[in-house]
């Protein structure tokens, strides 16, 4: 770990998190949309029909429904958790505030309008707003993905859901009636109870597990009753 | 030290490319 520094280097350094995720990402996509056109071809077979190329899967439904499902979770998840430990405390874990920050902050500690320092953002010192909507712009940012990928969701889940229906000889639904169906609920929920689940499990666990030199960890000596970054 | 901006392009690109493919796909499907 030392000697070449070219600039390329330095930026995989400095961007390691986000490249590697992002690596991750195309990779696992990619993984899903072959097992995908695999599992699906096998269905296929299984009633008589013929197998579907691999560029006509990915341009599928049933694919956009199965990726589109996942991320609307994904955000929702992000936005509850941006959104709720604005409100709410959970004493000793490092995810929270203290009890006496519960709230949106005074606008000396978020450092907005003339609070604002040099090299805060613009629209934080701007007010009006453009500070009001600097100020709620990642929680509305995960709240528009979520709702963009839960209507996509909605409509490709309907229509692949359709393709079923009609395979085995059954009228297809509406839109709107796939919104009340089973289907449609068992594809979001299933999703919904494993964020809830990964989340709040983590944000109790985490007052009493370290994880040595993890931004999301407590320091390994500090108390268990240490909440957020308080010493 | 700057954050890098490439990267930020990169990843909203990435997101918007997603939801725009899923909505075209849904339009092009339904």
């Amino acid at each position: 770990m030392s000697a070449t520094r070219g600039p390329g280097r330095r930026f995989i350094r400095d961007n390691g998190l986000g490249l590697a995720f992002g690596a991750g990402f195309l990779a696992t996509l990619a993984g899903q949309a072959a097992a995908g056109q695999v599992q699906f071809n096998a269905e296929q077979h299984a009633v008589g029909l013929p197998s579907i190329s691999f560029s006509r899967y990915v341009t599928s439904a049933s694919f956009v429904a199965d990726v589109a499902e996942n991320w609307q979770s994904e955000y929702l998840q992000f936005f509850l958790y941006v959104m709720g430990t604005v409100w709410l405390i959970q004493r000793g874990s490092p995810e929270s505030k203290t009890a006496d920050q519960a709230g949106r902050e005074s606008d000396q500690d978020q450092r907005v309008g003339e609070h604002a320092t040099a090299d805060s953002p613009h629209w934080a010192r701007a007010g009006g707003w453009r500070t009001a909507l600097y100020s709620r712009s990642l929680g509305l940012v995960m709240l528009a993905i979520f709702l963009v990928s839960w209507s996509a969701q909605s409509v490709a889940g309907w229509v692949a859901y359709n393709e079923t229906r009609l395979r085995d000889l059954q009228a297809p639904l509406e839109w709107r009636e796939y919104l009340t169906c089973s289907d449609f609920w068992s594809r979001t929920l299933q999703n919904w109870q494993s964020e809830l689940l990964a989340v709040g499990s983590f944000a109790v666990l985490a007052v009493y597990l370290r994880e040595r030199g993890s931004p999301e960890s407590k320091p390994v000596g500090a108390p268990h009753s240490s909440t957020g970054t308080e010493e | 030290m700057r954050p890098a901006r490439a990267l930020t392009v990169f990843w909203t690109t990435l997101l918007l490319a997603g939801l725009v493919y899923f909505l075209v796909i849904g339009a092009l499907r339904r």
